[in-house]
């Protein structure tokens, strides 16, 4: 198996050098981006979307990425991390929020006895799974499932508890919205 | 008198023995999908995530007869790229191998395997993390960002899918892992896998 730096290869044939390459892996460190902005979010309507504010556990709101695809969803992340050639990174703190016809829970309930099995919870009042021990947990609540990856069973549970609308009145710590009818079973249709 | 006593002792000693071995029989195995990510290093931990995993091969699904049918029915030959790592039953290890589409220097389609545990049902596993990745000049590879035709992990796990299909495998769609957490990549772009996962039936011949 090899393993060759492409972006140190690269960084050599266009005459770069060490330097200029930055990190020592042959790369420069580039702050993560986005496809798209809270105020573009604000402007969406339809569905509630969710997070923890402008900066969260020390962590700032660095980048909201938007699936345009079939997944549909709207994401907010925190922090950030140093990828490199062939390696992205996870940063510490993601919240997306998907249409609950795209995804529910009832998603894992399926014929696949090979897909996780989260631990069926109430959190914030509203049906939530839990999965990779407290890693990432997702909510039902009106027609939006909201699923937080962290680094930490500690930072993901600090943010279900702090969730709030970005797009919606929802405050941290009160209650969500049920949700609708057919949603926590995966009885909707998207648009 | 000294071959009496370990006569005795050996008579009485042996049964003891024999239920020891019974009991230490190995819990059946099974397939582990409880980490769905490759990582950069080991222990795997949420932090060093790189990768969704976005493919099961099954039935006679070893590492060498995924990788020997990628090759062959897929076409992707080229071995380079850097390691990652696999986490089956708690336990992480290093990956068994890779394949491209391309060479190091070229944007290409790529899959990184491990074998994973047999399992009664799904007969020899091995999983993957197919995926597209363009070359950046800044930085090297880059998997292709979420955009309409999906992140470059849905790509690549399409590719793998419809050519394997179209050699005459076994093809299962629609299994939700649910791993859709993003990645940064080394140009700052985001991409993550849809969350669902593609089941490959192998063969037990290879080419």
């Amino acid at each position: 198996m090899g393993s060759v730096s492409t972006g140190l290869l690269l960084a050599v044939a266009v005459g770069l050098g060490s330097n200029a390459a930055g990190t020592g892996e042959g790369t420069t460190h580039r702050p993560v981006r986005g496809n798209s902005s809270v105020e573009e979010v604000r402007l969406q309507t339809g569905r509630d979307v969710y997070y923890v504010g402008e900066s969260f556990a020390g962590l700032s709101l660095t980048a909201v990425e938007r699936r345009t695809d079939e997944a549909g969803y709207v994401s907010l992340l925190y922090g950030d991390c140093q990828a490199d050639d062939h390696s992205g990174c996870a940063l510490p703190l993601e919240i997306q929020t998907w249409p609950s016809c795209a995804r529910n829970l009832a998603l894992y309930d399926g014929a696949d006895p090979f897909a996780p099995t989260p631990e069926r919870v109430l959190v914030r009042g509203v049906p939530a799974g839990i999965l990779d021990e407290g890693r990432q947990v997702e909510l039902q609540t009106g027609n939006s499932t909201i699923v937080i990856f962290g680094e930490s069973r500690a930072l993901v549970a600090r943010a279900a508890a702090s969730l709030r609308g970005v797009d919606n009145p929802a405050r941290p710590g009160d209650p969500l919205r049920p949700p609708v009818a057919g949603a926590v079973e995966g009885e909707l249709d998207c648009p | 008198m000294g071959r009496r006593s370990t006569a005795g002792a050996l008579a009485l000693v042996l049964p003891a023995v024999v239920v020891a071995l019974l009991l230490a029989v190995p819990a059946p195995a099974h397939f582990d999908g409880s980490d769905r990510y490759t990582h950069g290093r080991c222990p795997g931990t949420a932090s060093n995530r790189i990768d969704p995993l976005n493919v099961l091969f099954r039935t006679w699904g070893t590492y060498g007869r995924a990788l020997s049918q990628t090759e062959t029915h897929v076409g992707w030959g080229d071995e380079a790229g850097n390691s990652q790592y696999f986490v089956d039953h708690a336990t992480c290890t290093l990956m068994h191998g890779q394949r491209a589409s391309g060479a190091a220097w070229s944007s290409r389609f790529h899959l990184r395997v491990r074998g994973q545990h047999e399992d009664p049902v799904l007969g020899w596993t091995a999983t993957g993390d197919a995926h597209h990745e363009d070359l950046v000049l800044i930085c090297g590879h880059a998997v292709d960002a979420n955009g309409p035709e999906g992140s470059g992990f849905d790509q690549g796990r399409n590719e793998l899918r419809a050519r394997m299909a179209a050699a005459g495998h076994g093809i299962s769609t629609g299994n939700w892992w649910g791993n859709t957490q993003n990645f940064k990549q080394c140009d700052g772009d985001l991409a993550g896998s849809n969350g669902y996962t593609t089941y490959i039936t192998l063969h037990q011949v290879n080419h």
